[in-house]
């Protein structure tokens, strides 16, 4: 049960109506599992009924009435029967709802994540995702696939249990169910503040511990050579020390309570008071010495039903909580789809008066008006932070602006529609993302319908085809994570592959991208060559001089634009742009 | 099984054979308890009440005796099962870990480490509710079985006639359940990575307007999934069903032959009565022993995973250490590969103490290897690496360690302070030294410029921290360890500009009267250096300074040219 406060403000933690909702698909299957669980624990109740009316039988007319005998053990084995073979029907449905649900559920999630905005994956990262999609179903599916049915049995059992036992002997019953009753009442409150008092220290401390081994395997070359008396393995043992002592803390405080319930209404302790309760009866000639036999039968087991019913609870907050969290996911806002698709004329891209921001606060772009004419070069440049990144971004449309528009071929991005626009704009980052599928489907990736001969001189064109023949399956080897046959420069590549074969008309591109890997950088900055000619290209850049001869160079500082020009322009006119060359001409030199 | 195996890899007695007993007089005398209904039923059903008073007493002092070895045996297991079981096995592990070769860690392995270490948690719940469950839902009935044998030998007979059927069964249940376990959670697994991968690739499957064959194969994914589980439902759930079909025809079987001996008035009423009620009792508990047998089926495989991490043999510590005379490091003829790829076969370099060498080559080639088996990450498999004459086989590795500063590639900092992650360098330093090892690696103006100053936490894994400042903490720490060795991996990745003045400044700052084996990416880096190897095919193909070197017109001539053009690449060329 981890409680993460969500980005943005404080939803709730729990919306019970989420889990409701989500479970809706599948609600048929389950409550069908459910009825047939609760069918089962009445069945269940049968043998035991059936064993104590025999019994009762015997002892009113002897063996004379034995086809009532015979009756009564049939009946009791009938329910045996019935109740075995409608709880595994029973587990077999909540298990198939529990299968169609996790497969629903996940795919509408990724159906959702296919419609949001691309921002909001850099802003969430994919810890989140993988949290609604693995985590948080698997929480829910335990009380789909188990709770659900569970928590039926414990609540159909026991009362068909006292009304029985009411029926035969009211004082009797209100005596056994009393008893019980009158131990839970005092006892469980002081369980369940001990659990609340400990749960949170619990899950720090096991999270602690979590963290802390993580630490110690990525963080094992520091240990090693620090010496394993260093702080940072200090910080492990600490872990589990507390959490060694809050688990203590924690059976302290709700073991003695815990342990005492468990005496008290042990079936041990049970047959004593039934049958101290029965004898006393008998002795005052207040019951018939059979009543006691269906308490015997009945009574004996009835707390650890009840018992069971408890510990369900937490099941069911879990799935709610990770319910919330599914549903939050899924009340994310797809990017609106124009109504109506606009064509773009040419690949001129404008940003007129672009103001933009990530949430509160300073915007990361104010009033931004560039024009990147069709067929030139215009590199980004400025310090760290100054808002290159978000600049190329808002293009393709990663965000929505907050104020002016941003035109492709006199088109506001927001009026063409998703596909048209990403298969306009191609951009190589230094991330890389390659599928796990073979390097000619992800090559392919950029224009679906291209022939072999297209994508391979692609691969050509990416300095990548030589590479590729060399692999054990030439272009249908599968990329994956663990067979490492590409190097970072040669998965580079086939990225850069990918949108040469897209043919977008307008490129962006991060400048670090030619430097990321030094051993192939020289067959990288190739291949981005063959990218970027004759294409409205925007460039983020850092080392400047590779941008020196570009068409127009904008300066940004602090989400404005400081200064636009040429590098000759911008080196004469002495401004931002100059203090970084100067800066960076330093550099270079002291570093030769 | 089990508790021998706890026992060897915990090294010491858990205790848990006094659980066992605890539990077991637990459940007999619950047992006890459950028999005296036959004397009180015969009482009270012949018109004696009195007569079952003692039979009564001697239930309550049964039942009282149970509930007080539950008590003591439960409040034990705990103890057990946390401080003696699961903690210790948790401490063992991260202490063996740590003296592991180095690669032995990979991606996997963190998370293989982890799932272990959850599952030495989870292993706490055996001493106490695990084997509690088994041993008491068995000799329970079983005290009971055998009273029975004073009533009606037939009973006894109808009692366990189904028990080796029963057995059968049950480790079935065992068996399928442990499959369809792992093979779940491959599925799972499969399907977060699948899903993960679709996140990732939003903008590529978008602009392709294949939003759907990403689709295509995350869907896939998610219909295998929900296909294991179904099958490995109707796997799984047939030998539970049939388990739970055995334990009812037990209770028929009794039911009949019951019937049947009061019927002929072989058995008294009362008797007959006290054992239905008892067999109906059990019936229920009996019938869940196959569940419960999965906590350990859990267990086990908790204990065989520790078990794998344990037994994976460390770097062995020589018997008779060896102290280094001084910082040279030497490379005689050394062959190593990992498992099936050779990587060094007969290098041979040696790095005078105080001067820099600069090691260079394709990617693949060996370099950051060479730099680890100096570390002594993992030993040679011919050849020998020595640091001042001595081999590091015939070092402690404590004396090892102290020689040896370390600035890899992807520098990991600790989530606490940068003070903190400096301080790991030698935590005894002096605040005098702390400033002078931040002044050298140009970290005190990133001290400076961060809101705590050198309290500010820099995040899991240094996340808050550029990975220039990153780089820069890491030097303020191997140069606040002084140690006379240093080896470094120059980060491939581009710096900008400020960071990558500092960190070259740093670096030269670092080599100082240091002997520094240094990976080395930088032109201007390697260009200094007091000798450059060069690495191809797991050899030194040509070693030098920088004028000889590109004089001779080798490898590192063609090296340097491609380099250095590339270095001066533009993306538009100047008109």
């Amino acid at each position: 049960m981890t409680q993460e406060p969500a980005p943005g403000g404080q939803p709730p933690l729990v919306d019970t109506g989420a889990l409701k909702n989500l479970v809706r698909p599948v609600r048929g299957k389950l409550l069908l599992g459910v009825a047939l669980a609760g069918l089962s624990s009445a069945c269940a109740l049968v043998p035991y009924v059936a064993v104590a009316e025999l019994g009762r039988t015997l002892l009113e007319h002897g063996t004379s009435e034995s086809t009532l005998v015979w009756w009564w053990v049939l009946a009791g084995i009938g329910g045996a029967v019935l109740r075995s073979l409608l709880y595994i029907g029973a587990t077999q449905l909540c298990h198939y709802a529990d299968a169609d649900f996790r497969y629903l559920t996940r795919s509408r999630i990724a159906r959702h994540l296919g419609r949001l905005p691309l921002g909001w994956f850099s802003a969430n990262g994919s810890g989140e995702v993988k949290k609604a999609v693995a985590d948080d179903v698997k929480q829910v599916h335990t009380l789909v696939a188990h709770a659900a049915a569970d928590m039926t049995s414990g609540i159909v059992m026991p009362l068909a249990a006292v009304v029985y036992m009411l029926t035969v002997d009211w004082r009797v019953g209100l005596l056994v169910v009393g008893y019980v009753c009158v131990v839970l009442a005092v006892l469980a409150p002081r369980i369940q503040q001990g659990y609340q008092r400990n749960m949170d220290a619990f899950n720090t401390a096991q999270a602690e511990l979590t963290k802390t081994t993580v630490e110690l395997a990525d963080g094992v070359e520091v240990i090693k050579t620090y010496g394993t008396a260093s702080r940072s393995f200090g910080r492990f043992a600490e872990a589990t020390d507390r959490l060694s002592d809050v688990c203590m803390r924690w059976m302290a405080g709700i073991g003695r309570p815990t342990n005492l319930i468990n005496t008290l209404l042990s079936p041990a302790s049970m047959v004593v008071w039934i049958a101290a309760v029965g004898c006393t009866f008998i002795a005052f000639d207040w019951t018939a010495p059979g009543t006691l036999l269906p308490f015997l039968a009945v009574g004996v087991g009835l707390p650890s039903t009840v018992l069971n019913v408890a510990q369900l609870g937490y099941a069911i907050r879990d799935a709610q909580l990770g319910a919330t969290h599914i549903a939050r996911v899924l009340s994310e806002r797809p990017l609106p789809e124009p109504e109506s698709a606009a064509v773009p004329k040419n690949s001129r891209v404008t940003f007129e008066g672009v103001t933009f921001g990530y949430g509160e606060g300073t915007p990361a772009l104010r009033d931004i008006d560039v024009v990147l004419e069709p067929g030139t070069v215009t590199a980004l440049v400025g310090p760290s932070g100054s808002g290159k990144t978000t600049f190329a971004r808002l293009v393709p449309r990663f965000w929505d602006v907050d104020a002016g528009s941003i035109r492709i071929g006199g088109s506001d991005v927001r009026d063409i529609p998703t596909q048209k626009l990403l298969s306009m704009v191609a951009f190589v980052f230094q991330d890389v993302i390659l599928l796990r599928t073979s390097v000619r489907d992800n090559i392919r990736l950029g224009r679906p319908e291209a022939t072999d001969e297209e994508v391979e001189s692609a691969a050509r064109a990416a300095q990548i085809h030589d590479v590729i023949t060399t692999l054990p399956d030439g272009y249908d080897t599968v990329l994956g994570e663990e067979n490492g046959e590409l190097s970072g420069g040669e998965r580079q590549r086939v990225t850069i592959a990918r949108a040469i074969l897209q043919d977008a008309p307008v490129v962006i591109l991060d400048e670090a991208t030619a430097h990321a890997d030094p051993h192939s950088e020289a067959d990288v900055q190739r291949a981005l060559g063959a990218l970027s000619r004759n294409r409205t290209l925007l460039v983020i850049a850092h080392r400047l001089h590779t941008i020196a001869g570009v068409d127009q160079i904008v300066v940004l500082d602090e989400g404005k634009v400081a200064e636009r020009g040429t590098h000759g322009d911008l080196l004469e006119s002495g401004g931002l742009y100059s203090r970084l060359w100067k800066a960076q001409q330093t550099v270079q030199e002291t570093g030769k | 099984m089990i508790i021998r195996q706890a026992e060897r890899l915990l090294g010491a007695p858990t205790g848990m054979r006094g659980q066992i007993l605890g539990y077991v007089t637990a459940g007999v005398c619950q047992g006890v308890t459950f028999a005296t209904l036959v004397p009180v039923l015969r009482a009270v059903l012949t018109g004696d009440v009195r007569g079952a008073l003692p039979w009564l007493i001697v239930a309550a002092v049964g039942a009282l005796a149970s509930g007080v070895a539950m008590w003591i045996t439960s409040n034990k297991g705990y103890a057990i099962g946390v401080e003696r079981s699961s903690m210790t096995l948790a401490r063992k592990l991260a202490s063996h870990v740590v003296h592991l070769p180095l690669g032995w860690f990979t991606k996997a392995r963190t998370g293989e480490l982890l799932t272990v270490m959850g599952a030495a948690q989870s292993f706490g719940n055996f001493p106490g509710m695990v084997l509690q469950q088994i041993t008491v839902t068995v000799t329970a009935p079983a005290t009971v079985v055998v009273v029975t044998a004073f009533v009606d030998w037939r009973l006894t007979v109808a009692f366990l006639a189904l028990t080796p059927l029963g057995y059968v069964f049950y480790r079935r249940v065992q068996r399928t359940s442990a499959g369809s376990q792992a093979e779940e959670g491959a599925s799972l697994s499969d399907v977060s990575s699948r899903v993960l991968e679709f996140a990732h690739a939003q903008a590529v499957l978008r602009a392709a307007g294949r939003t759907e064959s990403g689709w295509e194969s995350l869907d896939s994914a998610l219909r295998a999934d929900r296909s294991a589980t179904v099958r490995s439902l109707n796997k799984g759930n047939a030998p539970m069903a049939w388990y739970m079909v055995v334990v009812e025809a037990g209770f028929a079987l009794v039911s009949v032959v019951a019937a049947w001996l009061v019927l002929d008035g072989q058995t008294r009423i009362a008797d007959i009565v006290a054992l239905l009620i008892l067999a109906v009792r059990f019936t229920e508990p009996v019938s869940l022993l196959a569940p419960y047998g999965t906590g350990v089926q859990l267990a086990a495989t908790a204990l065989d995973g520790v078990d794998r991490i344990l037994t994976t043999p460390p770097l062995p510590e020589p018997a008779t250490p060896r102290p280094p005379r001084d910082a040279r490091v030497e490379f005689r003829d050394v062959a190593f590969d990992y498992g099936d790829k050779p990587v060094l076969s007969g290098l041979t370099l040696d790095c005078p103490p105080g001067t820099m060498t600069a090691l260079v080559g394709p990617s693949g080639a060996g370099k950051t290897t060479v730099t680890r088996l100096a570390a002594r990450f993992w030993d040679v498999d011919a050849g020998a690496v020595r640091i001042g004459g001595v081999d590091v086989r015939e070092m402690d590795n404590e004396t090892l360690m102290r020689q040896i500063a370390i600035v890899s590639q992807d520098v990991y900092l600790f989530d606490t302070t940068v003070e903190e992650n400096v301080r790991i360098g030698r935590p005894d330093a002096t605040d005098a030294q702390l400033r002078a090892a931040a002044e050298s690696a140009r970290l005190t103006e990133v001290v400076a410029r961060l809101p705590l100053g050198w309290a500010t936490p820099v995040g899991e894994g240094g996340s808050n921290l550029s990975g220039g400042e990153r780089q820069r903490v890491s030097i303020a720490r191997a140069l606040l360890k002084d140690a006379p060795v240093v080896l470094l991996d120059e980060a491939t990745a581009a710096l900008d500009g400020e960071n990558e003045a500092a960190v070259s400044a740093a670096l030269r700052e670092m080599s100082v009267d240091r002997t520094v084996l240094v990976v080395a990416h930088r032109l201007s880096t390697i260009a200094s250096a007091d000798q450059i190897a060069v690495l191809s095919d797991g050899r030194i193909q040509e070693l030098g300074t920088h004028p000889e070197l590109l004089a001779s017109e080798g490898a590192y001539s063609a090296f340097w040219a491609a380099r250095s053009q590339a270095s001066n690449w533009q993306i538009a060329p100047s008109p």
